[in-house]
C-alpha cells in the first residue's frame, strides 16, 4: 500500500481537486451505465447482463459513425439511437418471453446475447483495438489549472452533461406522468394493466431506455477510451456493483454509489494502485453487511 | 339490454376450474350483490370479467361488444373497473398520483370523472391528496381504490369486499359512497360475505356457490327466503 503517496496527496489542494475530478469523471459516466441496469431491474424484474454488451455496442457504433461523418455530436448520438433500436429488438424478440422465468434462464439469455454480440463485433470490425474517436475540437485546448491541479475541459463537460442526465432522469421519473407510471408498474404491473395501463408498452419503454444509457455511456467512453470486443464486461461488474451498493432498482441509490465508486477508484490508484478493484468490492461487502438492502433500497 | 352480459364461462387457474358455465346479467344503473361464501368463487368471477384469470370457453360481453380474448387493459379500457380485494393502491405514489395512474389515456375528450368530480364525492381524498398511499388506513385506501377505479371512467364497476376488514363506522362512509354513486347512475356489482352491508347499498343480488351462479332476484325477497340463504350463505 501507497500509504505515503496517498497522505501525500490529501494534504496537497491541486491532488486532490485533479483527483476529485477524476473520480467524477468515471463515477458519471459509471452512473450512465448503471442507472440503466438498474431502472431495468426495478421495472422489469430481469438483471440485464446484456447490458455491457449494449454499452460496447454504443462504442463502436459511435466509432463508425465518426468515422463515416467525422461529426462528434452526430456520432454520439446515433450511437446512443442504434442501441436504444437493438434494444428494442432484443426486449420484443427475446426478452420478454423469459419475464416469469427462472432466474438462470434469464442469465442464460443475456449471456448468450453477450458471446453473440462480442463475435459480432468482431466480425464486423476485426478483433483489435479500435482507436478512439478523440474528443471534439472544441475541447482540444489546454487544460485548465485549478490551485494547481490539471483538469481537462472535456472531463468537465463529460460531467457536466451526465449531471444534466441524471436531473433529467429524476425529473422524467418524478414529475412525468410517464415516471410514475414506470414507478408504478415497478410496484404493480398487474393493477396498472387493470386500471387499463398497457404494461408491455411500459417495459418495452423502460428497456429502450435502459439500452440508450448503456448507449450513450459506451459512446462517450469511445471518445476517451479505445474501442475492443468485450470492453462491456467490466463496466456491467461496475454497474452491478453500483446497483448493489444504491439498491437494486434506485436510481438516486445508483447516483450515490457510482460516486462513491468513481472516487474510490480515483484516490484507491493512488493508495492502492495494484488494488483499485479490490476496494469497491470491498466497499460492495461492507455495503451489503451494513444495510443489506443497499444504501438506498426498499426492504423487500 | 343488459350492461354486462356473462354467459357460460369456464375459468382456470393454471389447470383446477374454480368457475363452471357462469353466467350474470348485469343492467344499467343498478347496484347488483355478488353474494356467496368464502371460497365459492366471488373474486375468482371478477378477475375473469377483467382477464386476470384464464377463462377457456364462454362469452363475456360489455354493452354488446365481446371481450373474450382481449388483453387485461383492453378490457379496462373497453369500460371494466375493478376494485382489488386489497384495495392495491400504489403506496409509494400520493392519493392523487394514485388518481392520475388511474386515468386512461385513451379517453377521448369526455371524462365524466375528471379531478374536481372525484374531490367532490371524496372529501375525504382531497384533504389528504398529498399523503403517501401508503400511509393511509385501511378505509382511506379503500375510498382511494374506488377513486381511483373511477378516474378511468367506467362502465361499469366491479367492487371486491368493500366493507372487509373496516370498522363499522367507516363501513357506514362506504355505504354513503355507494348510496351517493347509485345517485349519479353509476353501476356497480359488489362481491360481499356481508349481507347486512348488501342489504343497505343493493337492491337485486346473485348469488354464486362452486364457482356456479345459482340463484338471482331481488335483496328483500332474498331477507324472506331463509331457506335460500341457508343453503348457500349460511356458515
Ligand atoms: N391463485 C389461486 N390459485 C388456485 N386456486 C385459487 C386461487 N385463488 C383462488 N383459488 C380457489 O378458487 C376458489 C374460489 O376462490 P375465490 O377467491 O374466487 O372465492 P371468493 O368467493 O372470492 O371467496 P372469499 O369470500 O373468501 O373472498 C377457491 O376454491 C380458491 O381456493
Ligand atoms: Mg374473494
Amino acid at each position: 500500500m501507497e500509504l505515503v503517496a496517498f497522505l501525500e496527496c490529501l494534504t496537497s489542494a491541486s491532488c486532490i481537486i485533479s483527483q476529485t475530478a477524476g473520480g467524477l469523471k468515471i463515477g458519471m459516466l459509471l452512473f450512465l451505465v448503471a442507472s440503466g441496469l438498474t431502472l431495468v431491474f426495478g421495472v422489469l424484474g430481469v438483471i440485464n447482463f446484456a447490458h455491457g454488451a449494449l454499452y460496447m455496442l454504443g462504442a463502436y457504433f459511435s466509432w463508425q459513425v465518426m468515422n463515416t461523418t467525422g461529426h462528434f455530436g452526430l456520432s454520439v448520438l446515433l450511437g446512443a439511437i442504434g442501441v436504444s433500436i437493438v434494444g428494442l429488438m432484443f426486449e420484443r424478440g427475446l426478452l420478454n418471453r423469459v419475464y416469469n422465468a427462472e432466474l438462470l434462464i434469464q442469465i442464460l439469455l443475456c449471456y448468450s446475447i453477450v458471446l453473440i454480440l462480442d463475435d459480432l463485433v468482431m466480425i464486423i470490425w476485426g478483433d483489435e483495438f479500435l482507436s478512439s474517436i478523440g474528443i471534439p475540437e472544441i475541447f482540444q485546448v489546454p487544460p485548465l489549472f485549478v490551485l494547481d491541479a490539471i483538469i481537462p475541459p472535456f472531463h468537465l463537460a463529460i460531467i457536466g452533461l451526465s449531471l444534466l442526465l441524471a436531473i433529467g432522469l429524476w425529473l422524467l421519473m418524478t414529475k412525468t406522468r410517464f415516471g410514475h407510471l414506470v414507478r408504478a408498474a415497478a410496484v404493480n404491473p398487474n393493477m396498472l394493466e387493470a386500471l387499463g395501463i398497457n404494461t408491455t408498452v411500459i417495459r418495452a419503454s423502460v428497456f429502450v431506455l435502459g439500452s440508450f444509457l448503456a448507449g450513450l455511456g459506451g459512446a462517450l467512453a469511445s471518445s476517451i477510451g479505445s474501442v475492443v470486443s468485450g470492453m462491456g464486461n467490466s463496466i456491467l461488474v461496475e454497474s452491478f456493483i453500483v446497483t448493489v451498493i444504491g439498491g437494486m432498482g434506485s436510481i438516486g441509490g445508483a447516483f450515490l454509489a457510482s460516486i462513491i465508486i468513481g472516487m474510490a477508484r480515483s484516490f484507491g490508484a493512488i493508495a492502492m494502485p495494484l488494488f483499485t478493484d479490490g476496494i469497491m468490492f470491498l466497499i460492495m461487502v461492507l455495503v451489503l453487511i451494513l444495510r443489506p438492502h443497499g444504501l438506498m433500497g426498499d426492504k423487500k | 339490454m343488459s350492461l354486462l352480459e356473462v354467459k357460460n364461462i369456464n375459468a382456470f387457474y393454471d389447470s383446477s376450474q374454480v368457475l363452471f358455465n357462469m353466467s350474470l346479467n348485469i343492467s344499467k344503473n343498478k347496484i347488483i350483490a355478488l353474494l356467496g361464501r368464502n371460497g365459492a368463487g366471488k373474486s375468482s368471477t371478477f378477475k375473469a370479467i377483467t382477464g386476470i384469470i384464464k377463462v377457456k370457453s364462454g362469452s363475456i360481453k360489455l354493452d354488446g361488444k365481446e371481450l373474450m380474448g382481449n388483453s387485461i387493459n383492453s378490457r379496462a379500457k373497453s369500460g371494466i373497473g375493478y376494485v382489488p380485494e386489497d384495495r392495491q393502491v400504489f403506496p409509494e405514489h400520493t392519493v392523487e398520483e394514485n388518481i392520475n395512474l388511474g386515468k386512461k389515456n385513451n379517453l377521448k375528450n369526455i371524462n365524466n370523472w375528471d379531478l374536481e368530480k372525484i374531490w367532490d364525492t371524496f372529501p375525504l381524498l382531497k384533504n389528504l391528496r398529498f399523503r403517501l398511499a401508503g400511509q393511509l388506513s385501511g378505509g382511506e385506501q379503500q375510498m382511494l381504490s374506488i377513486a381511483r377505479t373511477l378516474a378511468g371512467n367506467p362502465e361499469i364497476l366491479l367492487l371486491d369486499e368493500p366493507s372487509e376488514g373496516l370498522a363499522p363506522i367507516i363501513v357506514e362512509e362506504i355505504e354513503k359512497l355507494i348510496d351517493k354513486l347509485e345517485k349519479i347512475g353509476v353501476t356497480i356489482l359488489i362481491a360481499e360475505q356481508n349481507m347486512h352491508f348488501c342489504m343497505k347499498v343493493a337492491k337485486e343480488a346473485i348469488i354464486i356457490d362452486k364457482g356456479q351462479s345459482v340463484w338471482s332476484g331481488s335483496i328483500k325477497e332474498l331477507n324472506k327466503d331463509k331457506k335460500t340463504r341457508d343453503k348457500y350463505l349460511a356458515i
